[in-house]
């Protein structure tokens, strides 16, 4: 019985093994091709002569809102404050149970207004459309509760500008942000959607709205997600897009070609919804063989409430997961196709084995290195390999510090940078752990999941 | 469980993790320390300078002065930083004063060698006329973004007639998008003479429109005798036609109004027909009876078309309100009158009214 065991492990082994080897490979790659591109990115960035122009593109800002009493004035009084010569603000408040809509009527003194409404995607019942005489470029929608995509949906059919920007109603978006990822729109005809880079807001300094100083959180759950956050946009994200694979505009912060999100009929009711859109827009553009770019702008920065307990952040991590998995077995047949070129031959493989199954894998390792140490036949290789690995992460972590120092310098104390690194190795035991297990849950009942909005409790900027 | 071979790559591994992630570590902190003594010094020599460079601006002939505090390349970098944030600040040329520190010449001499995102803009601040062939050679660049670049900064500097007419012919047949296309031609600030000159030379259709787009508005076009010359464009294509439609109802003549209705009701072009409908504001001042026109094109089969014509008599006024009052009240097309219906109730000035005849109301009835 421990002969069949001890074999088993060791198959298993070889075979995780390779996988990680593979894996790790191929991240170091993605790395290196991040280094160049967030390089250019930066050089371009630092000398665009054109950053003084007045020429843009009108933008309709959506920000979806269910429950979000606490933050959503503070948040619209931000985005109206935005530098952006033509801008409107579409709130969607999705059929909340608590103040939300009240308070946006009475702070905004906004009245009901019949609008003449272009309904070109799908979307639940919409119970009123409000507005001001003294505030025009604010509009309110209220409408029956349908999940954040269809909200999102409802803000597309109001809107009047041609390009859309998805924003969290939890977020803060920094003053001349529009105006960076505006950019590539303003180059290439081709560009469809672009990305805004995420930042953590919590124990950063922020009033009515505006991100005043960037600090490190006190909390080490905090912490840990500014170095997620980290490795998730400068060293993947930025890598992805200079391939044009990019599979994840975040619903945080996302800028689309309106037709192309009408061309492919809007949001769709799922949990992921912002990943299914982007995957639908490739699956889309490439099978009718239309050029197009979905790009990703770091320096258009957008700062976010990360959970700060392990019961929120529990929840998000296996909403994302659930988002993930179902998002990438709806578009099953872009993986190792060669027809959808980059996106089916490398990044939807990637995310698939990688992002949606390494959990599991990862998690089968630890099962391993537990019975081996139960039955006694732990031995020193199966360590180093496990030490490799370790290391691997420790690597990847540093590297996306080492990118954010050479480029956006938020956080430029010594001490805060220090602190950086220490939890980037720190994050390698427990929290590494803990959120492999939640993607394992999240990955065997990923249908289990409501295709509705999270459950993270707001907290008031200031507050937080 | 794994060969020695297997393992052998594994320690390798683990030391070069461990070297590659300390050399990282280790860069990341004598940056962020190098920064910050870059900053310090910085700081020092901009208090040195900044009273010699103050000078120099006031009177080129301290320029010696300014030349003998300028003691290696960190200083050299140090005024020309000041001098562009003064040349931004001041948003006036400072061509000569580049010039005479000698900035200019190595610019360019860089440039020549070696093209990048930096000198582009350094060059593109100085705004020098000797920039120009290594601009345009610039233009050239498979790389998209340099290409743009180079395209933008010619559009800011100084060219002659013959420069200009050079670069508008590459400008207009490059992959650049049209509306930057726009932007740059505005920025190259000609007289219009030039413009309608450099018109008339277009023959493609985007060279056309971005020229008609780049004149609607511009001082001088309220004047017929270079307004007409617009007039044979109502005949061009759709893009062509659209811009034309816009420039000539921006300079609020009446005599384009005839025009602009004769090409509405012959248009088949729904979004040439809905500019016409949005241009018809810019009439309201010219004593052409807009409200009749846009009362028929409330009822144009484009949705756009009714949407711009009852937007447009939303903001005319009284006749145009009363308008709109007719139209909501017929039963001629519902989707119409509704419409209309809708722009009232946006109006602040319907609003308030009908709030405050409904208080006197109540007030009666109390």
């Amino acid at each position: 019985m421990t002969d069949a065991i001890k074999a088993l492990i060791g198959g298993f082994s070889s075979v995780i093994f390779a996988y990680f080897i593979i894996v790790n490979l191929f991240y170091m790659i993605l790395i290196a091709i991040s280094w160049d591109r967030l390089m250019e990115f930066i050089r371009i960035v630092n000398s665009d002569i054109t950053l003084t122009s007045s020429y843009t593109k009108p933008i309709s800002i959506i920000v979806p809102a269910y429950n979000e009493q606490e933050t959503i004035i503070d948040n619209i009084k931000s985005l109206l404050e935005l530098d952006y010569p033509l801008l409107e603000v579409i709130v969607v408040n999705d059929g909340s149970c608590d103040e939300t809509l009240s308070r946006m009527l009475s702070h905004f003194k906004l009245r009901k207004i019949d609008l003449e409404l272009n309904m070109q995607i799908y979307c639940n019942e919409i119970r009123g459309v409000y507005s001001s005489f003294e505030m025009p470029n604010l509009v309110v929608v209220d409408k029956v509760n349908g999940g954040k995509a269809d909200a999102l949906n409802a803000g597309i059919n109001v809107s009047k500008y041609p390009l859309v920007c998805a924003i969290d109603a939890d977020c803060v978006i920094e003053k001349d942000a529009l105006l960076r990822i505006v950019k590539p729109f303003l180059k290439y005809d081709e560009t469809i959607a672009v990305g805004g880079i995420v930042r953590i807001a919590n124990g950063c300094e922020i009033r009515a709205g505006k991100l005043i100083r960037a600090r490190i959180p006190k909390r080490s759950i905090e912490i840990f997600q500014i170095v997620e956050y980290f490795r998730a946009f400068l060293t993947s994200r930025v890598g992805w897009e200079a391939m044009n694979a990019l599979l994840i505009i975040s619903g945080a912060f996302g800028l689309f070609k309106k037709s192309a999100v009408v061309a492919v009929g809007g949001y769709q009711k799922t949990i992921g919804e912002d990943m299914e859109l982007t995957l639908r827009m490739h699956e889309h553009y490439r099978r009718n063989d239309i050029p197009y770019k979905i790009e990703f702008a770091s320096d258009a920065v957008c700062w976010t409430q990360a959970p700060d307990n392990l019961k929120g952040l529990k929840s998000q991590r296996i909403r994302w997961h659930r988002g993930l998995a179902d998002a990438l077995l709806k578009h099953n047949k872009m993986l190792f196709n060669l027809d959808y070129g980059k996106v089916g031959m490398l990044s939807m493989p990637y995310f698939f084995f990688v992002e949606l199954l390494g959990p599991v894998i990862e998690a089968m390792g630890y099962i391993m290195l537990v019975i081996s140490l139960y039955m006694g036949f732990l031995s020193e290789k199966f360590i180093y390999i496990f030490l490799m690995a370790f290391l691997f992460g420790i690597l990847f972590s540093f590297s996306a510090i080492f990118f954010e120092q050479i480029s956006y310098k938020r956080y430029n104390g010594l001490r805060e940078i220090l602190m950086l690194f220490a939890f980037s190795l720190l994050e390698q035991f427990i929290y590494r752990q803990l959120t492999v297990w939640w993607r394992v849950k999240a990955f065997w009942n990923y249908r289990k999941g409501r295709k509705q909005w999270g459950t993270i409790q707001r907290k008031s900027f200031e507050q937080g | 469980m794994f060969s020695n071979s297997t393992m052998a790559i594994v320690m390798l591994s683990i030391y070069a993790l461990l070297t590659l992630s300390a050399a990282i570590f280790f860069a990341t902190i004598a940056l962020a320390i190098k920064d910050k003594f870059a900053r310090k010094k910085y700081e020092h020599a901009c208090a040195r300078l900044k009273a010699h460079l103050e000078a120099y601006i006031e009177d080129e002939g301290r320029a010696e002065e300014l030349i003998g505090q300028m003691d290696g390349a960190h200083s050299r970098r140090v005024v020309l930083d000041m001098l562009f944030e003064h040349a931004r600040n001041s948003k006036s040329s400072l061509s000569g004063k580049f010039e005479r520190l000698g900035y200019v010449d190595a610019a360019i001499d860089h440039a020549k060698k070696s093209l990048d995102f930096d000198i582009i803009k350094q060059i593109c601040i100085m705004k020098s006329p000797k920039a120009f062939d290594v601009l345009m050679e610039g233009s050239n660049s498979e790389d998209f973004e340099l290409k743009y670049m180079c395209y933008y900064a010619l559009s800011l500097i100084p060219l002659s007639q013959a420069q200009t007419d050079m670069f508008v012919q590459k400008l207009v047949a490059s992959s650049i998008l049209r509306d930057r296309i726009i932007e740059m031609i505005d920025n190259l600030d000609l007289d219009m003479e030039r413009y309608l000159n450099l018109l008339e030379m277009q023959s493609s259709e985007i060279g056309k429109t971005v020229f008609i787009r780049v004149l609607k508005g511009k001082p001088g076009m309220e004047n017929e005798s270079n307004s007409n010359r617009l007039l044979k464009y109502l005949g061009d294509t759709k893009e062509v036609r659209l811009a034309a439609v816009l420039a000539l109802a921006a300079t609020g003549s009446a005599k384009y109004f005839d025009n602009l209705m004769e090409l509405y009701r012959r248009e088949g072009e729904w979004e040439v027909r809905a500019a016409i409908a949005k241009s018809m504001h810019d009439f309201s001042r010219c004593g052409a009876d807009v409200v009749e026109a846009l009362k028929v094109m409330t009822y144009d089969e484009a949705w756009w078309v009714r949407y711009n014509a009852v937007d447009v008599l939303a903001k005319l006024g009284v006749e145009g309100i009363s308008a709109l009052v007719d139209i909501s009240l017929s039963k001629r097309d519902a989707a119409v009158s509704a419409l209309a219906y809708g722009a009232l109730n946006s109006n602040q000035a319907v609003y308030y009214t009908v709030k405050e005849y409904g208080v006197a109301s109540d007030d009666r009835c109390d």
